[in-house]
This record gives C-alpha cells, structure tokens and sequence, in this order.
C-alpha cells in the first residue's frame, strides 16, 4: 500500500465516464426551493435579515457576499471567541443562498425568499395548515415580516431586524440541557421561557426536545408523551423524532 | 456552508430530508462550538459532524424502513435541475452506496470534497494509515461498481 496520495478520480483521464459522475456529484448545490426553506431555518441567526441582499438588481454575487461577511464579522465582534467561526459558517449558508439569488433576478423568486426569511419569524404564515405550536406567535409576524419582504424587494442592505441576539437563545437552552439531569422542573421552566422569548426562533425544535425529557424526568409520561405527539405532526421528518422516541423508549 | 448540503448528500441523506439534517448539523455545531479547540480546521471539524450525523441518520432511516435515497422524479425542489445532472447524481449515488459507512466517507471527502488525506483522517477520527486502506478499497469498489452497471445497461 502506498502513503503517496493518489491521483483523484476526478482528476484522472481512466475513466471518463466515472469521472463526469463525480464532476456531477461535486456540483451540486441544493434547489433554489430548498436554499430557501433552509434560509427560513437558518435565517435567524443573522438576525432575521440574511437574506436581504438577495434581489438588489445592481447586486452582483461578490458584492452580496461582501454583506454577508460584514453581517458576519458584525455577529463575530458581538460574539466574541469561539462565537466569531459560527458565525464564518453561518454567513456561509446564507451566501450560498444569496449568491444563488443574486444570480438570478426574478421578482416572483425573490418574494418566494423573502416569505422563506420572513416565515423563520412567523411560522404561522408559511404553514397554515400545521397544528398551532408554540413558536407560531402573531405578536411577533407583521412588521420583521414586511421589512423582510421590502429589503429584499428593491436593496442590497440587511435588515436590521428587532430579533434577540440568537447567541441569548442558544446560551438559555444550554443552560436548560445542563438543569436537565439535577433539575428537570427548571429545565422545563427554562423552555417555557425560551418559546416566550424567542417565538419562532431557531433552536425551537431543541427546546421542544428538552422539554419532553424535563417532563420524562418529573415523571410526567402523558404530558410528555402528548408533546412529542404534537412534535411529530408538526415535524414529521425531524431529526429530532428519534431523540424522542429514545427519550419515551420507544422504538421510532 | 453549500458543501454540508452536498456532502450529506454523498454520505446518503435522501433529498427529502437533507434540509433536516443539515439542520441537525448546525445545531450540533452549535452546541458543540465551545468544544472545538482549534485542532483541525473548522472545515474539518465540521466535516466530521457530518459524517456522524449522515451516519445516525443512515441507522435512523434503516430502521423506520425508509429510504435513504430517493427516486428521481419526485421532488418539487428539483424543478429547474438539469435532467443529465440528476440522473448522473443518482447513478452516482448507486454505486456509491455498495461501499460501507468508513469506505464511503474516505471516498466522499478525498474524491469529492477534496480535502487531503491527512484532514480525511481528522475529519473521520481514524488513523492516516486506516484511511489510506480504506480509501484503496473504496476506489477499487467504486470503478468496479461503475463498470459492472455500464456493462449491465449495454446488454439490456
């Protein structure tokens, strides 16, 4: 066996037809339906704005990606330390998006993006036909939602949304997930809190998560097991189900 | 991060579900930043979250009898794909679904992603020579694979 690393397949002339299907597996992006579903999720952690800058008509990608990293470096300096990588990732998904936007202006995309943003603050509008959930609050749709749609409708600019600081909701449920084993019925308090504090935010599915193992801890099985019941017919294909079910032990 | 969603993809996350698993990978990224010591790239790093989470979700959609890929054509999503493109990916994803979990995640990354071996060792938590073998093996499978399902479509 030889440590000199091989030439890549990709990059060899052997097999020709084996390499086009490589080259084909190398460039795939995800669907501009799927960038758009996934900015919904991701979106708040840019503060709800990310992708603003989408549609601007005299936006090339390379100025738009300038946004995104300001956006970024903005979150990193609010962050600090370790903060300053996840936000380099994260301003690296929504540059994706972004740039795949921006490459092509067609209004009827861009509202399609700027519900996408405008639906991670405002679940409600985008999944009408969903059971209520606690993060479907109206308190917090009307105004990020019409500031989403008008930025990313005519300017390159972000949003400066009201949104909390997305490093608040994850520091709140890290300190539930540690009450978990010591103190499940804090746990359970601070997922309460989390879902009135950040309606629709990001980590809501991981505060639900929480929530049902607090309520396994206390004893609590029906409630619990009632929760993650309304879990699945809100998110079917959660990743999350099978932390679930191992949490009820049940076989997902 | 367009590289997660793609990579997942190569590990054998269905289209259907890699919008759910890419989120998982964030939230483990999140919850696990205070963890990262600066050891490997984040790229890297990253890259292993990956890996284990394409791997739990393999093992998830296993046992629920799901697929793990899906058929083409069934997918709203993938409207304004070239057809060529995607029929290639899924031929593509066929052959590398003969590999097991280790092989495929040593082809995916040197071959695809194209990192170098000594970050695919990182990345997979396994040692440089481990990862040479595996990735040999792989290779021999992959063209193997590649050949029989070209001969097995010219006689039909």
């Amino acid at each position: 066996m030889s440590d000199e690393a091989p030439i890549r397949l990709i990059a060899s002339a052997d097999d020709p037809a084996l390499r086009a299907l490589l080259e084909a597996g190398r460039d795939e992006l995800a669907s501009d339906a799927q960038t758009v579903a996934l900015a919904a999720k991701m979106g708040p952690l840019l503060g709800g704005g990310g992708g603003g800058g989408a549609a601007g008509g005299g936006a090339g990608p390379g100025k738009v990606l300038g946004k995104v990293a300001e956006a970024g470096a903005l979150k990193a300096s609010l962050w600090g330390g370790g903060a300053l990588a996840l936000a380099v990732v994260v301003a690296g998904v929504t540059a994706g998006v972004a740039v795949r936007q921006a490459t092509k202006v067609e209004p009827a995309r861009s509202t399609a993006l700027a519900s996408g943003i405008a639906s991670a603050e405002a679940p409600a509008s985008a999944a009408p036909l969903a059971p209520p959930w606690p993060g479907d609050s109206a308190e917090v749709a009307a105004v990020p939602a019409a500031k989403a749609a008008v930025a990313s409708a005519s300017t390159p600019t972000f949003v400066a949304a009201a949104a909390p600081d997305p490093a608040d909701e994850v520091k709140l449920l890290q300190r539930a997930e540690d009450a978990l084993k010591s103190d499940p019925s804090r746990a359970l308090a601070l997922c309460d809190e989390h879902a009135r504090r950040y309606p629709g935010g990001l980590l809501g599915q991981e505060s639900e998560v929480i929530a049902i193992e607090a309520l396994t801890r206390m004893g609590k099985r029906a409630e619990a097991k009632a929760r993650a019941h309304a879990f699945a017919s809100h998110f079917p294909t959660s990743a999350h189900l099978g932390r679930i079910a191992k949490i009820l032990g049940e076989d997902p | 991060m367009p590289y997660v969603w793609r990579v997942l993809r190569r590990l054998g996350v269905g289209e259907s579900d890699v919008e759910d698993v890419t989120q998982e990978v964030f939230i483990v990224v999140l919850r696990r930043l205070a963890d990262f010591e600066g050891r490997s790239s984040l790229r890297t790093w990253i890259y292993g979250i990956c890996i284990r989470t394409a791997s739990d979700y393999r093992k998830r959609a296993h046992r629920r009898h799901e697929r793990a890929t899906d058929s083409p054509g069934t997918d709203i999503a993938v409207e304004d794909r070239s057809f060529a493109a995607r029929e290639a990916r899924a031929e593509l994803d066929a052959i590398l679904s003969v590999l097991d979990d280790d092989k495929r995640a040593v082809f995916v990354l040197y071959e695809i992603e194209q990192l170098d071996m000594n970050e695919v060792a990182t990345a997979i938590g396994c040692p440089l020579q481990t990862a040479y073998s595996r990735l040999h093996a792989a290779r021999a499978r992959v063209v193997e694979e590649a050949q029989r399902r070209r001969q097995q479509g010219g006689e039909s």
